[in-house]
């Protein structure tokens, strides 16, 4: 099987002091926000493709998706709209957390 | 291997290069080719327009792959699918699957293609000549036949 690496962000910078705590710093957004992904029909509806959003801490996908309907209710119900967590498939109990790419989308239709 | 692409393919260099690839350990070669055909069935289809998220659906379709090797017997596996906008008669997707044996051909080769529909991450808008434009609803029956590919190997895969 083939794993999925989660995304390395390239602002993070870690500085280890002589005999004392790493300290991690922290520069951009990206330690504190996902990057969401929206396809087809949901993109159509939702008016754009990708945008970033703030998550300061990890979420279940059932509570995001309710601020997603929130935020675009043109998306209602978003029950049925299926989540992908790092290019994998994600049931909406599993945790989104920052620094994440989740994708937002209708059942698939390939083949 | 798999490969997504908005390019046709020739269906015949391919399965070539998987007998090339496969040669002497495969008695048996089980080809999918999938087409574009009307969807709408009170209308004509004039194109298709298939969306894809890059990345995801290679892994997906990889993964697919790898699943099949676990439950049967398969010397070589290949799926081509392409995305943009096709036409009626269009190719869309290719599955090869070699085996050592053709039962194991046949299920691994049917597993990948009844598996892709419900996973793959594509979606497809079709266009008719009316000029209306819809994106397809996944089938019930699709999403159906892959939970019973699952169900049949569950909890654990088989072994070979």
């Amino acid at each position: 099987m083939l794993r999925r690496a989660r995304p390395c962000w390239p602002s993070t910078v870690s500085l280890a002091p002589p005999g004392g705590n790493i300290v991690t710093h922290t520069t951009t957004t990206p330690t504190s926000s996902i990057k969401v992904l929206y396809f087809a029909q949901v993109a159509e509806l939702a008016g754009l493709r990708e945008e970033r959003w703030p998550l300061p801490k990890p979420v279940t996908g059932t509570d995001w998706l309710s601020g997603l309907e929130a935020r675009y209710p043109q998306l209602a119900p978003v029950s049925r709209l299926k989540l992908a967590i790092n290019q994998t498939h994600a049931p909406h109990t599993s945790l989104i957390r920052p620094g994440d790419e989740v994708a937002v989308f209708e059942p698939v239709t390939g083949g | 291997m798999v490969l997504v692409q908005p390019d046709d393919f020739d269906s015949a260099a391919l399965l070539a290069a998987l007998r090339e690839r496969s040669a002497g350990k495969a008695g048996a070669v089980v080809t999918f080719t999938g087409y574009v055909r009307d969807y709408a069935q009170d209308a004509a289809t004039q194109s298709l327009f298939l969306e894809h998220y890059p990345g995801m659906c290679e892994r997906e379709i990889e993964d697919l792959c790898e699943t099949a090797r676990q439950r049967w017997e398969v010397a070589e596996c290949l799926v081509v699918h392409r995305y943009g906008e096709l036409h009626n008669g269009e190719q869309i997707v290719f599955v090869a699957v070699a085996s050592a044996h053709r039962g194991d051909a046949f299920r691994a080769c049917e597993y990948i293609i009844d598996a892709l529909k419900t996973r793959a991450p594509f979606w497809k808008r079709e266009t008719l000549s009316s000029g209306d434009r819809f994106w397809v609803q996944q089938r019930e029956a699709d999403a159906e036949k892959t939970q019973q590919w699952d169900d049949t190997h569950a909890p654990a895969a088989h072994g070979k």
